[in-house]
């Protein structure tokens, strides 16, 4: 079994360097022959030439049809224009250095939006992918796709609505965990006691394991026979329990407090989900407050303390407006994150003995699409959630006024 | 609140207290999967809950070792992670050095582009991606996955590299400049080695970004021979008789590196982090 084969990977990893490597030169030449040539006098006419031999071989030799390579075969000459009549040799250097990541960006960020926009409104399924792969042509069924998002709960797919409110309750209870755990732990570790380095390290832990390890090893420990936190949610059941001739008497049982079936309840694993998260998740917020807290000045509580404010009135008055400006950015971020955790809710939940029923938007759209194989329906909602997303945040930037300037943040 | 004051006792044992929990629960699942690993079965549990079980053996490692590709799943990880951040380490560089140094049309936007991206649902960009791989026959090969891990990483790179450039003196480049160096060159030989660190932390971001992934790994590369360690430890511990014992044992043993790595480098990372964020 301990045959190792290295070469073939290595073999494709070297071809795909030099494909990169080539892919970013074409770029940035194009555009330096573009700089070097815009004021000679036949540039228009040669760019206009290349643009007709691009399109005739995307026609002839690719097969691509008429308008993709109009659309394609047009760049040079529209690149040509815009060289000679709004660019007119500025920002040389600029451009050609930020080149390379922009087509990167817009070959995998804008492309597949642009796509994704075209899927949602045709029909592209496992029955229609073949068709699709061999001549490139799929059905156009308009809105239906983004009707069938919205409806109300099917044999394969829960209501969107329930999933929506789900997906903003664990958004919630998960944000307002990683902050309020994650400040008091940084307040608790921004004190002068003993072997600080060495908490804030071991209390870094969620954060630094791999995050597939991390859950996968939680999800072991709530199998409801075999998972420690039955034993010890057990353990403490016993240990609070009394027994009055012959009758036991468990107060913190009556309480709620008792063994899960947390695989296949959904109520419990979807508590078991987010106890995870909030686990994985302290630590960035944790580090986060901590670098605020350590940022303001201490002649602020100097001058409190020798006013008589007392340690409440010091955090409410000077801590918490003073991390404000730092705590908002991160919090944002970390809606985001959490909002679009595909990870942790599909590894808890995908695996067989999973239930359904306690999936969030972003883990139902990765199951509609590759466990269900529904192209088209899931790009449709894949844009839906996009668009919940964007409002939200745009929302939220808005209430807490930080968009006065998008560079500076 | 000040970490200048002096902290009575009753205050600092209170903190020890609260701590230590935190500690103990930060703890929990590691120690676990130390303990299972040390088990000499695949038992998950027994009702055994020492830290340390009775009859620890260390036939666990041994067998990830010998009877399951786990060499082969760690060396492809490293060929896609380390072609990865090579590559998103160079796009990164370049694009930050123009929005820290140039004023361009676009740059605004291309900043506000790059915040946006990062709230494009992960599954949402898969779909096109393995569509597109599928149509042109790139799925089950490394190359669509480099691609798209190098690319997804490349807006948050930026931004920590821009926050980094912002902070080195314009002046130098200038000096180089006016001594006859050209852009390329101020940048490459100049700004470049002045930003080793930070260079590093994003090296080290796009390292431990592609070293853990999971989904995009699991929907692009389905040959078992391409399997990455993510997928080969879901595999052993989603099988129909998960092999708990290999599976922790391949845990502890990829863990190790990757937390050490993280702890050391997280200091800069978390600078870089707020840095970027803050100042802009």
């Amino acid at each position: 079994m301990l045959s190792l084969s290295l070469l073939p990977a290595i073999t494709e990893i070297l071809r795909l360097l030099l494909f990169v490597g080539i892919a970013v030169a074409s770029v940035v030449g194009f555009l330096w022959a573009n700089y070097k040539f815009w004021r000679n006098e036949y540039y228009l006419g040669g760019t206009a030439l290349l643009s007709l031999l691009v399109g005739v071989e995307l026609v002839l030799v690719l097969e691509a049809t008429l308008p993709i390579a109009i659309l394609i075969g047009a760049f040079p000459l529209i690149a040509g224009l815009l060289f000679r009549y709004v660019i007119r040799g500025r920002w040389m250097v600029p451009f050609l250095f930020a080149a390379p990541a922009t087509l990167g960006v817009a070959l995998l960020f804008l492309y597949p939006l642009v796509f994704e926009l075209y899927l949602s409104f045709h029909r592209l399924n496992l029955e229609t992918l073949g068709e699709w792969i061999r001549t490139g042509k799929i059905e156009f069924v308009g809105i239906s796709n983004f009707l069938e998002v919205m409806q109300v709960g099917s044999q394969t797919k829960e209501s969107f609505w329930l999933v929506t409110g789900r997906t903003f309750a664990w958004t919630a209870i998960n944000l307002v965990f990683h902050v309020v755990f994650g400040l008091v732990l940084a307040l608790f570790l921004n004190q002068k006691v003993r072997w600080v380095g060495a908490y804030r390290t071991i209390l870094m832990l969620p954060w630094a394991i791999p995050q597939l390890i991390a859950v996968l090893a939680w999800r072991g420990e709530f199998h409801s026979a075999y998972g420690y936190v039955n034993h010890l949610i057990q353990l403490v059941n016993e240990t609070f329990s009394i027994s009055v001739g012959g009758s036991r008497i468990a107060p913190m049982e009556w309480l709620g407090l008792k063994p899960q079936e947390w695989w296949t309840d959904p109520h419990a694993l979807f508590a078991s989900i987010c106890i995870v998260n909030i686990w994985l998740g302290i630590p960035f917020m944790m580090v986060v407050s901590l670098s605020a807290l350590q940022s303001i000045s201490k002649s602020y509580y100097e001058a409190a303390s020798l006013d008589g404010a007392s340690a409440w009135q010091r955090f409410r008055n000077i801590t918490l407006p003073l991390i404000k400006p730092v705590m908002l950015p991160s919090m944002i971020l970390g809606m985001i994150w959490t909002f679009n955790n595909v990870n942790v809710v599909y590894l808890m939940t995908a695996q067989r003995g999973g239930s359904e029923g306690a999936d969030i938007l972003v883990s139902d759209l990765y199951k509609q699409a590759f466990v269900y194989n529904r192209y088209s329906f899931s790009a449709a909602y894949a844009i839906v959630i996009f668009m919940i997303l964007l409002v939200l945040t745009a929302v939220w930037m808005k209430s807490s006024r930080m968009t006065e300037d998008p560079g500076r943040r | 609140m000040s970490s200048l004051e002096k902290v009575s006792p009753a205050r600092s044992i209170a903190t020890h207290v609260v701590l230590w929990i935190a500690c103990i629960v930060a703890l929990f699942p590691v120690s676990r999967i130390v303990t299972i690993s040390l088990r000499p079965g695949n038992r998950l549990l027994s009702s055994d809950m020492s830290l340390i079980p009775a009859d620890a053996s260390l036939n666990s490692y041994l067998n990830i070792l010998t009877q399951k590709p786990f060499l082969q799943w760690l060396y492809n990880s490293l060929l896609i992670t380390v072609s990865t951040s090579l590559i998103g380490v160079c796009l990164a560089a370049t694009a930050a050095y123009a929005f820290a140094r140039y004023s361009f049309p676009g740059r605004k936007s291309g900043l506000l582009f790059l915040m946006t991206t990062q709230m494009i649902p992960g599954a949402m960009l898969l779909l096109p991606i393995y569509l597109v791989l599928t149509k042109i026959g790139l799925n089950n090969s490394y190359t669509g996955l480099v691609i798209a891990y190098s690319v997804t990483t490349l807006p948050f790179s930026i931004w920590i590299l821009k926050g980094y450039f912002d902070t080195v003196p314009k002046s130098l480049e200038e000096a180089a400049r006016i001594d006859g160096c050209t852009e390329f060159g101020a940048f490459y030989r100049i700004l470049l080695p002045l930003s080793k660190p930070s260079l590093a932390i994003v090296f080290l971001f796009n390292f431990t970004q592609a070293w853990n992934e999971y989904l995009v790994a699991s929907t692009i590369l389905q040959d078992s021979r391409l399997r990455t360690w993510p997928l080969g430890l879901y595999e052993l511990q989603g099988n129909f008789n998960s092999e708990w014992g290999l599976f922790a044992a391949g845990s502890v043993l990829i863990s190790i590196p990757v937390v050490l790595l993280f702890l050391y480098s997280s200091k800069y990372m978390i600078s870089g982090l707020t840095l970027g964020g803050v100042k802009g």
